[in-house]
């Protein structure tokens, strides 16, 4: 019998011995810092580079860089990090490993997808750039030897022709083809009688190069099109969370072991084997901080991962308005700036001075826009930091005002009125975004004529202001996202925008510690109020200012 | 982070301060390859930038293994026998026949600023110069062994067993060759060509006519596909995009008897690599760089002259016929092209 004890105590202790042991090797192996964050920084990069690849195919697209070196570079990235990415770490365990095998398998697919649609996509629009090079070239030249022999006919088809070119990416392809196609047949048709060889055969070549801008352009398109609706990025999102549910599995499993290991260890104890209870209790409480460590971590990781879909979510919102946004004053530049080239000479000075200002009021509203973008990303980046000044208030007014001027009618519209004291601590810069945008979306959104009423009113330590309009109102469905870049409210109608406005203005009070309050009815117009706390005066003048980021521009 | 994101788009600065730590290391891997960023301009060309730092040792180990017949399985040829430095680092023959090999299929492209490249070999097939190395020494129309064979051969061969020691910690070992040769290759960039120094702002470096050779070469279509700053070598393109590729008639047009036929589906370009009809004939655009050195011209050499390959694209890949001073100053362009070898470091 006590023989047979001993026998139960020394096997007893040899299991809760050999558990202890598997429960520190599991432990070492789950948590290998160094390969875990290498690996993780793998995935996230695929995110990364999957979404720079999009962004470059755009910027291709619209023209907007003149090489493919920065894609091809990070496709090759692509390539790379994806192949770095073949094996799963080992201690995933099988069914998660399972899992994230078919992320992994899918992301792959999806990657060379990608790389399929950005191979045609490539080739296209080489060729697509080589007609659209080569067709006001050889336009001018044929204009060039028409101009011996006059041909008002030919002259206004040779225009027709320019601006369905200038206008190709602008307008939506069905329509885009059909003038450049009805541009080509009266180019054809207007000439016969004064064709030398020489210009039949230049002709000739212009309509080549013509079916072929009207053949390619709409593939470019598509494959661009085609490329961005590829979910690589998204996908690399998705391994990503796998990740954070593998995280989660491993807190679990530590758990129950802890229970487990907490039994044998009572176990060990009525056994009065002491030795291996202190042993126990030291590896007890490393559980306990690892346990605790794998959790935080786990929350920090889908803290990283919420925020990494709101930026692919802002990026698909940018992509998209610059598209459209940046495009339109783009084009009208360089139509206008072709059509100078080629006819300033004969164009009276009123002509001309309507393509000039075309060209600088599309550049400016480029300016502004990328203004407006850049204070959002300071704002969001941290970096935007108010800077306080005394500044007069009916002064600050008056010059709002007088910004007004470029638009006529606008100046008239606006009641606007002042109550408290005239001097205030406030950041001119940020006050004239906040009040300016507003005041353009209330006269931009209200009928012509209407009037626009705007009430400062300082009070002691604070700024109220409400700017007023009886325009269009905006829907209730709207109001929860009215302060979110790029978004519009549905019932603009034709109104141009960017959807930044309101975005910047938000962004503005914030960094001020203030507010901003919008009451609206629809059809009857709507009503903001921003509250902005005055600054203190402080000691010395100078706040310092945060040093911003080198900023590069491109031209 | 947003704010990355606005800067990323709006400023195509890859160099966005960024707080991810694996991104970092390779962005910076990748800022190293980059071209002065205070050329940048909306030119559609960019100027080489001065070779990176690479380890001298090691790139002088690759140049004496370049010129070693140990190399192939039956050491009777180098690298060096392919690729010639007074040639661009290419070779004047269409297709090279060395030392009862047969010819190449298809045209020995240069080496001349490997480490800017994207993709390797005339489809492309591979994006990786270590891979590449791997199967041009395997391959039996080639060198024929294999990288452990060739570090048995120079173990016992004088002198490299201590040179290997020098370079590598681990010494004499089938990798560290390879790395050897890789470091070499990187080490072959040719900066410093006239258009260069043009492009970095000195007036007089290309004459009148180049100039208007390269206002030509952009307005007429030929920098869509020969942009960057390897003048091509970033995409892939059909030979023959506005009018059929077809060997027989381009060597009539060209007044030159029709190159022996080399049997060969590398003469299909992609379509060997994807088997798909759209891939027929479909090459990496090669870079011009050194273009003036690199003669003969496309990917099976049928082309002698610089001012008959600029016709033939022109005619082939552009749809329009080039008159000769048009012609003539394009070439003189692309004469500009050539820079200057390094040199052993």
């Amino acid at each position: 019998m006590r023989h047979g004890r001993q026998l139960l105590r020394a096997a007893l202790a040899a299991c809760a011995l050999a558990c202890v042991g598997g429960a520190a090797r599991w432990l070492g192996q789950s948590l290998d810092p160094a390969a875990e964050a290498a690996y993780r920084s793998e995935v996230r990069l695929l995110g990364i580079v999957a979404a720079q690849v999009d962004e470059d195919l755009l910027r291709a697209h619209s023209g907007l860089v003149a090489h493919y070196d920065d894609l091809a570079r990070h496709l090759r990235q692509l390539r790379r990090v994806l192949a770095e990415l073949a094996l799963p770490p080992a201690e995933l365990g099988f069914e998660l490993g399972l899992a994230f095998e078919q992320h992994l398998g899918r992301a792959r697919e999806l990657a060379s997808l990608e790389q399929r649609a950005i191979e045609r996509f490539e080739s296209d629009s080489a060729v697509l750039r080589n007609s659209r090079q080569y067709f006001p070239v050889l336009l001018r030249e044929v204009t060039q030897r028409m101009a011996a022999s006059p041909d008002p006919e030919f002259e206004r088809a040779a225009i027709h022709a320019f601006e369905a070119l200038a206008y190709l990416d602008v307008l939506p392809p069905s329509e885009a083809s059909g003038r450049l196609s009805a541009a080509l047949d009266e180019l054809a048709g207007s000439n016969p009688s004064t064709a030398a060889a020489e210009l039949s055969r230049r002709l000739e070549l212009l309509q080549r190069h013509g079916r072929t801008i009207l053949e390619r352009h709409a593939s470019v398109a598509a494959g661009v099109q085609e490329s961005m609706a590829i979910p690589l990025a998204r996908e690399a999102l998705d391994l990503y969370e796998s990740y954070a549910a593998r995280q989660r599995g491993a807190s679990l499993a530590s758990r129950s072991l802890l229970t487990w290991v907490a039994m044998l260890g009572f176990a060990s104890i009525c056994l009065g084997l002491t030795e291996l209870v202190l042993r126990l209790q030291t590896s007890r409480s490393a559980l306990r901080r690892t346990s605790q460590e794998l959790e935080r971590a786990n929350r920090s990781l889908e803290h990283e991962r919420r925020k990494e879909q709101e930026i692919g979510e802002l990026k698909t919102r940018f992509v998209s308005a610059t598209a459209h946004e940046f495009k339109n004053p783009l084009a009208t530049i360089l139509s206008s700036s072709e059509m100078l080239e080629a006819y300033a000479a004969r164009w009276d000075e009123t002509r001309r001075a309507l393509h000039f200002k075309r060209i600088q009021s599309a550049a400016l509203r480029m300016t502004e826009m990328l203004d407006e973008v850049l204070l959002i990303g300071r704002a969001e980046a941290g970096v935007l930091v108010p800077v306080p000044e005394e500044l007069n208030l009916a002064e600050f007014c008056a010059s709002l005002l007088q910004g007004l001027e470029r638009s006529p009618g606008a100046r008239e519209r606006v009641r606007l009125s002042c109550r408290g004291a005239e001097w205030v601590r406030l950041d001119q810069r940020l006050l004239s975004h906040v009040l300016g945008n507003l005041l353009d979306n209330a006269l931009k959104y209200s009928p012509p004529g209407s009037p626009v009423v705007i009430e400062l009113s300082v009070s002691e330590s604070r700024l109220d202001c409400t700017i007023e309009d009886r325009g269009i109102g905006i829907p209730e469905q709207d109001l929860p996202n009215l302060f979110v870049s790029f978004q519009r409210a549905s019932n603009v109608g034709t109104v141009q925008g960017s959807g930044l406005g309101l975005a910047v203005v938000k962004r503005a009070v914030e960094t001020q510690h203030g507010s901003v309050e919008v009451s609206s009815e629809l059809g009857r117009g709507s009503k903001f109020t921003v509250r902005l706390p005055l600054a203190e005066p402080a000691a010395s003048d100078a706040l310092p200012l945060l040093a911003l980021p080198a900023v590069q521009s491109r031209r | 982070m947003r704010a990355q994101v606005f800067g990323a788009l709006l400023l195509a600065s890859n160099s966005c301060a960024t707080s991810r730590q694996g991104a970092d290391e390779r962005r910076a891997e990748a800022r190293d390859r980059e071209p002065p960023r205070a050329s940048e301009t909306a030119d559609p060309i960019l100027p080489l930038p001065h070779s990176r730092t690479l380890d001298a040792g090691r790139v002088a180990l690759g140049a004496s293994l370049f010129q070693s017949p140990l190399l192939s399985g039956d050491a009777s040829v180098s690298c060096a026998s392919c690729h010639h430095e007074q040639q661009g680092w290419a070779d004047r023959a269409a297709h090279t026949q060395v030392a009862a090999r047969p010819a190449t299929a298809l045209n020995v492209p240069t080496l001349a600023n490997l480490q800017y490249y994207f993709y390797f070999s005339w489809n492309g097939a591979y994006d990786d110069l270590a891979a590449h190395a791997d199967s041009l020494l395997e391959n039996p129309d080639i060198m024929g062994t294999t990288w452990s064979a060739v570090a048995a051969r120079l173990a016992h061969a004088p002198g490299w067993q201590e040179r290997f020691a020098a370079g590598f910690s681990t010494g004499l070992r089938p990798e560290n060759i390879r790395a050897a040769l890789v470091e070499y290759e990187a080490s072959l960039s040719m900066p410093d060509s006239p258009f260069d120094r043009w492009l970095q702002g000195d007036g007089s470096a290309i004459s009148v006519a180049a100039e208007r050779g390269y206002r030509l070469f952009e307005s007429r279509g030929c920098v869509s596909c020969h942009q960057g700053m390897l003048l091509g070598g970033n995409l892939f393109q059909r030979l023959g995009v506005m009018r059929d590729y077809d060997p027989a008639a381009m060597a009539k047009a060209l007044h030159a008897e029709p190159a022996p036929a080399v049997e060969s589906r590398a003469e299909l370009g992609r379509f060997t690599l994807t088997g798909r009809e759209e891939d027929r004939h479909v090459f990496r655009v090669p870079s011009l760089r050194n273009v003036a050195l690199t003669a003969p011209y496309l990917h099976d050499g049928s082309v002698a002259t610089l001012a008959d390959v600029v016709d033939i694209m022109a005619e082939y890949q552009l749809g329009e016929l080039l008159g000769p001073d048009e012609n003539q100053s394009i070439v003189q362009f692309l004469d500009t092209l050539s820079g200057r070898s390094q040199g052993a470091p």
